[in-house]
């Protein structure tokens, strides 16, 4: 046995403890028992305790309270460990007190227990090693989903979020196809020519009774080929009311206006 | 698209392609589905999707030949570079992020959080015998755990899950597609050795 002497003695072998690398109470026992193959006894705790409170001290970090509890929680565990190894077995326990068979069954139950996942961080670990040398595509510049995934529109419970979703499928992105709709060509030289021809013909015309039917956009351009008209002093027109309906005569070109 | 009884098999692969190829990340078989306007209820027409995948994932297969492989990750598909790749990809782009640097206290949480979710911090402090806040708040900050909900009764202490990052990220399927935890146990032979060494093979008297 490690640290027995040729004498027969139990004597405490040197042991090297950088407490910096378990990840609490149960890792240390772990890692002492089992990869460090040492007995408890040989464990000298009262050194483990100075050398960490020196540690602490060197490092300037004495009152970083988080740290000096979980190390209180690892070297009272140890303690009550050897003490139970150490003291008569006769001992009669204390009332409220874990008996010695619980509180050995309970020791080893959180080890066990303990172990799996600590090996299991080992397995994570790996994979995680492996997972980081993939790259997933990421999609060129800002592409979103037009359709929700079907967990997230049945997952949802909030309105709002909902109705987020349903903007952005509906959103139209693309200019939108008018080519169903029929073209409107109006100009202005064109309505000019067009209440030409009909002075022409009638002499007088009523506005409502001849444009009142036309889309607002023909209507607003015969009313400019109107004031184009009035500017030239082709035609005169007449309105009643306001907003009512305008009458449009030809207007004779006086005598001199002819020989311009 | 809308699928029929006799659609065309490479018209249905090419979508598929072009699907995985635009999503980047793991896309669901669900949303491939939704997506291809089939009706996920219908057998024969899941059949035909799945299938048409597996023929994809036995042309890009993992650690296969090709510049990128089609990958089961995160409850979905996704392609991604072929891992032999990593050198030559790591010159020119960035590779995720490497939780290999997570610490040992962190990765240990994680694995807790991964095999008994949900699982709130009290839970893994007494799996670690130790308090947990710190390695927490890292996964939390890194997104590979998140909370799912809170304790009923007893001052309702925050319940924690694995993210879909974590299961990318750790190349995961899903959760379940971890080895079981039970594999991870002592051997007898490890635990009567821990028993011998810490004085405990005999009952106190």
């Amino acid at each position: 046995m490690p640290g027995e002497s040729a004498q027969g003695e139990a004597v405490l072998r040197p042991l090297e403890l950088d407490l910096e690398v378990y990840q609490g109470p149960f890792d240390l026992l772990l890692s002492l028992v089992l990869r460090e193959e040492v007995d408890l006894l040989e464990v000298p705790l009262f050194e483990v305790i100075t050398a960490y409170l020196d540690e602490m001290e060197d490092a300037g970090v004495s009152g970083y309270w988080d740290e000096m509890t979980e190390f209180l929680l690892l070297m009272s565990l140890l303690v009550e460990v050897k003490s139970r190894l150490l003291l008569p077995r006769t001992i009669t326990d204390l009332e409220g007190e874990l008996s010695p068979e619980e509180a050995r069954d309970q020791l080893l139950a959180c080890l066990f227990e303990y172990s799996k996942y600590k090996a299991a961080s080992v397995k994570l670990r790996e994979l995680a090693e492996t997972g980081s040398a993939s790259l997933l595509r990421k999609p060129a510049g800002q592409t979103r989903r037009r359709l929700a995934a079907v967990e997230v529109i049945a997952g949802t419970e909030d309105a709002l979020q909902l109705r987020e979703h349903v903007l952005r499928l509906i959103e139209v992105k693309r200019p939108p196809d008018a080519s169903h709709i029929a073209m409107i060509t109006v100009e202005l030289r064109r309505q000019v020519r067009i209440i030409r021809g009909i002075l022409a013909r009638h002499r007088r015309f009523s506005f409502n009774n001849t444009f009142g039917g036309q889309p607002p956009l023909v209507q607003a351009l015969s009313l400019f080929a109107l004031l184009d008209l009035l500017a030239r002093g082709e035609i005169r027109v007449s309105q009643h009311q306001t907003f009512g309906d305008m009458l449009v005569t030809a207007r004779e070109p006086k005598p001199h206006e002819k020989t311009a | 698209m809308h699928l029929t009884s006799d659609f065309d098999p490479s018209t249905l692969k090419r979508d598929l392609e072009a699907l995985l190829f635009a999503a980047g990340d793991p896309i669901t078989v669900d949303n491939l589905f939704q997506a291809l306007g089939c009706d996920g209820d219908d057998p024969a027409q899941r059949d035909q999707v799945v299938a048409a995948l597996q023929q994809i994932e036995t042309e890009f297969p993992p650690g296969g030949e090709r510049g990128f492989e089609l990958a089961r990750l995160s409850g979905g598909w996704a392609f991604r570079t072929n891992p032999r790749c990593r050198e030559t990809v790591a010159k020119l782009f960035e590779l995720p992020e490497d939780a290999t640097r997570l610490s040992s206290a962190a990765m240990e949480c994680l694995s807790v959080v991964a095999y008994l979710q949900p699982v709130s911090r009290p839970q893994i402090a007494e799996i670690r015998g130790v308090n947990c806040d710190s390695p927490m708040r890292t996964l939390l900050d890194r997104e590979l755990v998140t909370e799912v909900g809170r304790v009923h009764g007893g001052g309702g202490a925050l319940l924690y899950g694995t993210t879909q990052r974590f299961e990318a990220i750790f190349g995961l399927a899903g959760v379940d597609d971890l080895p079981p935890i039970e594999s991870f146990a002592l051997s007898e032979e490890q635990k009567e050795d821990l028993r011998r060494r810490l004085g405990l093979l005999t009952v106190p008297e």
